[in-house]
């Protein structure tokens, strides 16, 4: 792999301290490379060996001048606020159903030229628990930062599209988006992932979100579209008192996608739920790594994900929750179940406690099988082909998810995103 | 090494040989400890080879270091690896030079006065029960083809089966400490049950006289011909007090065609003071193999003791419609530390594992279950439970649960759950109130809690085993 990290470098020179960040932060991705499966939280996802296999020159991607984006590719009868990025780049937003004096939006380029806006999210650029993030820090050039303030609440749910076009093929695209919610407001966000013309990419991005007292962030991640991309999101949360953050991930799309929800409780009453669902086939791989962190008393967390796989397709779930020993009265759920319908599949989980407070309410469960053969001969007894009645369980096995979805718009638009995509799949 | 320090080290080992009663192994690793080692158990050539083997691997493994309980680095050169038992000498002369804590769990648990001097090292004239006890048990086993003697002799007496089965369940490529073992390895047991041959009482290292001076690296290998049975106990029942830093045993179990194992042990080692000061270092490895079909392995565990217990009884399920199953109880009060839990790793079609772990951490303990479950493309039908739950006591004690769970096959079924609770006021209340003080309580309702790990052991430790549970978390609630 030949990442031409100077010559990216000098073309983004801007403040100094953001230029020692780069090349600190490209020096340590040097150091470890990409992730392998010697490391603990890759076991499951060679990165290095899907990059070598799958991309044979990849490239940095350093920002294009095409601001133009497909029109038809914004999702339609469905009444929203947009925000969009073009292959990762900061293009265009738009909040017609909003105050618009209550939302700061900036492109993170104009922040990164910035001295004093800056300095705000300077410590963002500091942790390094994995190489994919030290690349992040080094090659991240734009992005979004989005300030809702207090008492406001959004009356239409609010999209950011990321696009990608063919000025994006082999290239790695890093951006950083940030979002923070002031107390009191509430929003309920979308992220949608759309690529033209099937061309293979790699996306590593790192949101950051700050849910202050008693504000609501729900956020759904839309991967629906099956396409060529390899993604990494990494997700950071500080959840405040009494506030609650709700993550649905649709993840049926790309060939690679490794999601990681880092959520941390920091005070009194906050919440987070994390639903999902995976439905693959072909010779897709999805992970999605969760690490719920209680760091206070009476705090709650609730994980749900289901997943089906077919043909030689790779699923993995790596759930954790941790409890402080500050975080008495905690309550914490995690359950993860799994259908493998072909031989040629996998799924992997490792659902993980780790606790030291005694007053705590914790438990996880973890279930691997196929579909049941009584509830087949149930059905067909019914008279429906064999075909039906696997379809129709792994429908209802998927969709008690998408019921726990809370906006009931959302809750139509990915219902439909999902029965779309199951009439494709061979069950 | 320089010419002539190998001529002087050619003399040494010849040195050593004269007196093993008194002269221990030089301080340190090195090759020419492993060959003082074999010399002095008599081995044959083939077996030095092979602990050389082992040790020239060992040159080029590390540590691992993924574990939850952290400890000090461990300097390999500044331990024995052979210490011939302690001479008449130096052990007490009568109970009174015993530390009279340790008789006071002694009369706990029950202990005959007899059995009681044995334990605490002191010289035992040969009156003592159990010798002539073992010995007619010994009669009996040999008139059924039962093969159960240290694995020193064994070496002697039965090289073919050793050579056939001694590593193949763990290679001495395996981790480091598994090699470590290979290498240096002392004394241990070795079982072989003949084809069809149902093993008529429970085997034990409590029968063996040497049992309670063996060293700190054992070698067990349990064989289990065809259809045949065997129940085999480990450990020591009390606690032993153990200058012995690191404890590094390897177990390998086979079972071949309808056979069936049970391993039990009761782990009890000096877990530390108070202050989480001394203690061993409980890293062993215990692996079986269920080659043949419709075979069984089962390990039962209780471990009370030690300072950190490292370890993680698996079952390689090969032959179709084998059984692994796994219980285990792990108490960890003080400083304790634990990661244990098990691997199930299903090669075979239909076969079945069942796992059942509850951990109890009090004080300012860390107890892990740490497990496996692996299911290849081959292993058609395969089905696995486990269930692991944890019980906190206090709030400077964490208990944590890391399981892996990997399926390549669509006809498998897997489930698993896990648990972490405290134990309630109310439940308290409720037995203080029928007249049991806190103590008591606490053990009633730690033991309805490992009920079901405890009905899996042998008659003879379940009494034992429940005491001990109650013992080893005196003065953690309240």
């Amino acid at each position: 792999m030949n990442l031409k990290f100077e010559e990216f470098q000098k073309s983004n020179l801007g403040l100094k301290e953001l230029d020692n960040i780069r090349i600190k932060s490209f020096k340590k991705f040097e150091i470890q490379g990409f992730p392998t499966k010697k490391q603990e939280h890759w076991k499951y996802t060679d990165l290095k060996n899907i990059i070598t296999n799958n991309f044979q020159n990849l490239q940095i991607f350093n920002g294009s001048k095409n601001l133009v984006y497909n029109n038809k590719l914004i999702i339609k009868n469905f009444e929203h606020n947009k925000i969009i990025l073009l292959n990762g780049s900061f293009i265009e937003s738009s909040f017609i159903y909003e105050d618009e004096k209550k939302i700061i939006i900036k492109s993170l380029k104009s922040i990164l030229e910035n001295k004093n806006d800056f300095n705000k999210i300077k410590e963002y650029f500091d942790d390094d628990q994995n190489s994919m993030l030290s690349l992040n820090h080094a090659l991240t050039n734009d992005g979004v930062v989005l300030d809702i303030e207090n008492n406001y609440s959004f009356n239409k749910p609010l999209v950011v599209y990321n696009f990608f076009d063919k000025t994006a093929e082999n290239k790695i695209i890093n951006n950083k988006i940030f979002i923070s919610l002031g107390d009191k407001s509430n929003l309920c966000m979308i992220d949608f992932y759309r690529c033209e013309n099937n061309i293979k990419y790699f996306n590593n991005t790192i949101h950051n979100y700050t849910i202050k007292k008693n504000a609501t962030l729900k956020k759904y991640n839309i991967n629906d579209s099956l396409d060529n991309s390899y993604n990494y999101n990494s997700v950071k949360i500080k959840s405040y008192s009494n506030s609650v953050f709700e993550n649905f991930l649709l993840s049926l799309g790309p060939n690679l996608i490794k999601n990681e929800i880092h959520c941390n409780l920091l005070e009194n009453y906050s919440s987070c739920f994390i639903n999902g669902i995976m439905l693959l086939d072909g010779s897709q791989h999805h992970e999605l790594k969760t690490n719920v962190n209680h760091k206070y008393e009476n705090c709650k967390s609730s994980q749900l994900i289901k997943s089906v796989l077919l043909d030689k397709s790779n699923g993995t779930y790596q759930g954790k929750i941790y409890v402080d020993k500050k975080a008495q009265k905690t309550n914490g759920y995690q359950l993860s179940k799994a259908l493998i319908l072909s031989e040629n599949s996998a799924f992997n989980s490792k659902p993980e406690l780790e606790i030291y407070a005694d007053d705590v309410k914790c438990s996880h469960g973890s279930t691997t099988g196929n579909i049941d053969e009584n509830s087949i001969f149930y059905l067909m007894s019914r008279g429906l082909t064999k075909d039906q009645a696997n379809k129709m369980i792994v429908e209802g096995f998927l969709n008690e998810v998408i019921e726990t979805i809370t906006d009931p718009n959302v809750k139509i638009l990915i219902s439909s995103l999902f029965n779309e995509r199951i009439n494709k799949v061979n069950v | 090494m320089k010419q002539q320090e190998i001529e002087k080290a050619k003399e040494y080992k010849y040195g050593f040989t004269t007196d093993i009663e008194s002269i221990r192994a030089p301080k340190g690793l090195n090759e020419d400890v492993v060959r003082f080692i074999s010399n002095i158990k008599k081995e044959p050539e083939w077996m030095l080879k092979w602990r050389l083997k082992a040790f020239s691997r060992l040159k080029n493994l590390k540590e691992p270091d993924w574990q939850k309980p952290k400890f000090p680095k461990i300097d390999y050169q500044d331990l024995y690896y052979y210490s011939a038992p302690k001479s008449v000498t130096d052990t007490p002369k009568s109970l009174d030079e015993v530390d009279p804590k340790l008789i006071e769990t002694y009369k706990k648990l029950g202990i005959p006065l007899q059995e009681q001097k044995k334990l605490s090292g002191i010289a035992v004239d040969a009156v003592f029960d159990s010798v002539s006890v073992a010995t007619t048990f010994k009669g009996e086993l040999t008139k059924k083809g039962i093969i159960f003697c240290p694995i020193s002799e064994a070496i002697r007496n039965h090289p073919d089966l050793v050579k056939k089965y001694l590593g193949s369940v763990i290679p001495i490529t395996d981790h480091y400490f598994a090699t470590l073992n290979s290498a240096v390895f002392t004394d241990g047991s070795f079982v072989y049950i003949p084809e069809g041959v149902r093993c008529p009482m429970e085997l034990s290292t409590y029968f063996r006289i040497n049992a309670s001076e063996t060293g700190q690296f054992e070698r067990t290998l349990i064989i289990a011909d065809k259809g045949s049975y065997v129940s085999y106990l480990e450990g020591c029942t009390a606690p032993m007090r153990d200058e012995n830093q690191l404890h590094a045993a390897n177990v390998e179990l086979v079972a071949l065609d309808d056979a069936e194992i049970k391993y039990s042990t009761v782990q009890n080692w000096y877990p530390g003071d108070k202050d989480g000061k001394g203690g061993i270092y409980n890293f062993v490895t215990k692996r079986g193999a269920c080659r043949g079909k419709n075979s069984k392995i089962s390990w039962t565990q209780v471990e009370t003791g030690s300072a950190i217990t490292w370890k993680y009884p698996s079952c390689i399920l090969q032959g179709d419609n084998s059984v692994g199953e796994f219980y285990s109880i792990a108490i960890t009060n003080n400083h304790q530390k634990a990661d244990t839990g098990t691997k199930m790793i299903h090669l075979g079609k239909n076969t079945k594992s069942k796992i059942i772990s509850k951990g109890i951490s009090a004080g300012f303990a860390d107890n892990t279950y740490r497990g496996l479950v692996k299911i290849t493309s081959k292993a058609n039908n395969a089905r696995n439970y486990t269930q692991c739950d944890s019980l906190l006591m206090g709030n400077e004690c964490g208990a944590h649960t890391i399981p892996y769970i990997e399926n390549k096959n669509s006809t498998a079924n897997i489930e698993h759950e896990a648990t972490t609770s405290k134990i309630s006021d109310e439940q308290l209340f409720y037995c203080n109130q029928r007249g049991l003080n806190q103590e008591e309580a606490v053990s009633l309702i730690v033991n309805g809690f490992c009920k079901e790990v405890l009905q899996q052991l042998p008659m003879e430790f379940a009494v034992e085993a429940q005491k001990l549970v109650g013992i080893s978390l005196e003065g953690s609630v309240g």
